[in-house]
């Protein structure tokens, strides 16, 4: 049963995957769209073939930038949202602090990173940070501070001190939070590391596409915007892995019951 | 059979002195609300006694909860004083004197039934070894043995219930409150939930205080019961309840125990 269905989910992504492709060919056949316009999929594989000696290094790049940021920023978060719901005071402080952060635009920050933080590595993992932190630590502290009331009177009566309420109450409890978060904060890292390279840099995708866009080389901006996305799904498709192992056997009265092995 | 010891607003001290499980003086209990002051228990004071199964019964909003609440201190009373085995509450806690079922059997549920029943163990910082018996003894007193590996969204409502009561006894502490413990369970399960129950009590000897809306309930399980009315929240009586022990269902059809739960529902009615 639960085989079948994880048969018929993954099908149905990969026909539509196939299908938007071949949809997409058949637009550029029939109405015979220029290149620079909207290049074929076919198009872009040649030009895929063409650059991929060219990629690997933007890759690392780019993926390092985000990786980096995206963990820095989520170890920041999870120690900030501890810090937040131990101590109303540090909470006060705190959260205007990130509301004043989520309502700047902070691709608008971007050149002043570059400005400070130069045009290499640390301004992608800067940028990074400061883009993927926010819904790590929303979520985190949702996670850590959701608790029942009752299990809080249990806690009371059983005399649990608040080291031992984190660890084994608040932490196992943001577990699945601390995923969905991930989960949201994976692209928003990538997007942080390529607004970075937009802004100024040597290598990475961004860069790529900035060289791309100066020739008018629309059928590798396709490939980087590609590649881009190959990459988000890839670190998606790790976290996702994770969370399943790690929530299969404590968590699986979250998954819904025909889903569960 | 079964004698009125007082009635609505007096002090209903009996005459236990040092040697009541849980002595409450002259409780009051207010909250302040947006439409003012509500007071939630009005100078109650009762004992109770080492060992005793005591009921407390009254409508919604009598303060049956919240004086449960005060005895296992999750909240102080704005008057009067509670004593728990001669000690202050928050002492009796700290002893670890005190096991609480809700109503909902709040388990974990990341975590094993076992684990659950471990939970109050690992708090107080006993290793593995030193309470594995005492772990195994409280699962086989609520029939819960051979379900260690489960997780609580894998039992039925009434096995859940049983794991709540099992980790409440699993420390041995003196006093179990139970804030209707049966309330969301179905009758079936609920009839055979309250003779387990008084197994359980018939073999630990714990002081239980436990809260009910539920006659039956209320006449089936306890030695005493304590009758509640609402706002403000006051006893209306305390009621003897002397019906032999050990007691099955078909008690539930001896005219002294339908003399007692008349006798309860006519105190509730009374308004």
């Amino acid at each position: 049963m639960a085989l079948w269905y994880a048969i018929r989910q993954h099908l149905s992504t990969v026909l539509t995957i196939v299908g938007f492709i071949a949809v997409w060919q058949l637009l550029v056949i029939a109405f015979n769209l220029p290149q620079w316009l909207l290049p074929s999929p076919y198009r872009v594989w040649l030009s895929f073939l063409e650059n991929k000696h060219l990629l690997g290094k933007h890759v690392v790049a780019t993926g390092t930038g985000a990786i980096s940021g995206l963990t820095i920023g989520s170890v920041l978060a999870m120690i900030l949202a501890t810090i937040m719901v131990h101590s109303r005071i540090l909470e006060r402080v705190i959260m205007p602090l990130l509301l004043i952060d989520q309502s700047i635009p902070k691709l608008a920050l971007a050149p002043i990173f570059v400005i400070w933080f130069g045009t290499g590595m640390t301004s992608r993992v800067v940028i990074a940070i400061v883009i993927s932190f926010f819904p790590m630590i929303v979520n985190t502290e949702r996670g850590l501070s959701t608790i029942d009331f009752h299990v809080k009177a249990l806690l009371h009566t059983l005399a649990a001190d608040r080291w031992q309420i984190l660890t084994k109450v608040r932490l196992p409890n943001a577990v699945p939070y601390i995923f969905a978060g991930l989960k949201v904060s994976i692209p928003l890292s990538i997007i942080g590391a390529v607004v970075a390279e937009f802004v100024q840099a040597d290598s990475g995708l961004g860069f790529l596409i900035l060289i791309a866009v100066s020739q008018v080389d629309t059928p590798l901006i396709f490939v980087a915007v590609v590649v881009l996305a190959t990459l988000s799904l890839a670190m998606f498709s790790l976290v996702s892995v994770a969370e399943t192992l790690m929530l299969r056997r404590r968590f699986a009265y979250l998954i819904p019951a025909q889903e569960r092995p | 059979m079964a004698k009125m010891l007082a009635v609505d607003g007096e002090a209903h001290s009996a005459p236990a002195g040092p040697t009541a499980a849980i002595e409450i003086n002259n409780i009051s209990k207010r909250f302040v609300s947006a439409l003012g002051e509500i007071v939630a228990l009005d100078r109650v004071s009762f004992d109770v006694y080492p060992q005793e199964f005591l009921s407390i019964i009254g409508p919604s909003g009598c303060g049956k909860s919240t004086l449960l609440g005060l005895i296992a201190e999750l909240e102080a009373p704005s008057a009067g004083s509670i004593r728990i085995g001669g000690m202050p509450p928050s002492h009796a806690r700290l002893a670890r004197q005190v096991g609480l079922v809700f109503q909902d059997a709040v388990l974990l549920p990341w975590r094993t039934v076992e684990e659950n029943v471990a939970l109050p163990f690992e708090l107080m910082k006993i290793p593995e070894d030193q309470c594995r018996d005492q772990i195994a003894q409280a699962l086989k007193l609520v029939k819960l043995d051979g379900f260690e590996n489960r997780f609580p969204h894998e039992l039925s409502g009434g096995m859940r219930q049983r794991l709540g009561i099992a980790r409440a006894l699993s420390f041995d502490p003196q006093i179990l409150l139970m804030d209707e413990p049966f309330g969301a369970l179905d009758a079936i399960t609920r009839d055979t939930m309250t003779i387990e129950l008084l197994n359980i009590w018939e073999q630990r000897k714990k002081t239980v205080v436990f809260i009910t809306h539920s006659i039956t309930e209320a006449v089936f399980l306890s030695d005493r019961v304590v009758v509640m009315t609402p706002r403000p929240g006051r006893i209306r009586a305390v009621i003897d309840n002397h019906l032999p022990r050990p007691r099955t269902l078909a008690l539930r059809d001896e005219p002294a125990f339908t003399a007692t739960a008349r006798q309860l529902r006519e105190l509730l009615e009374y308004d």
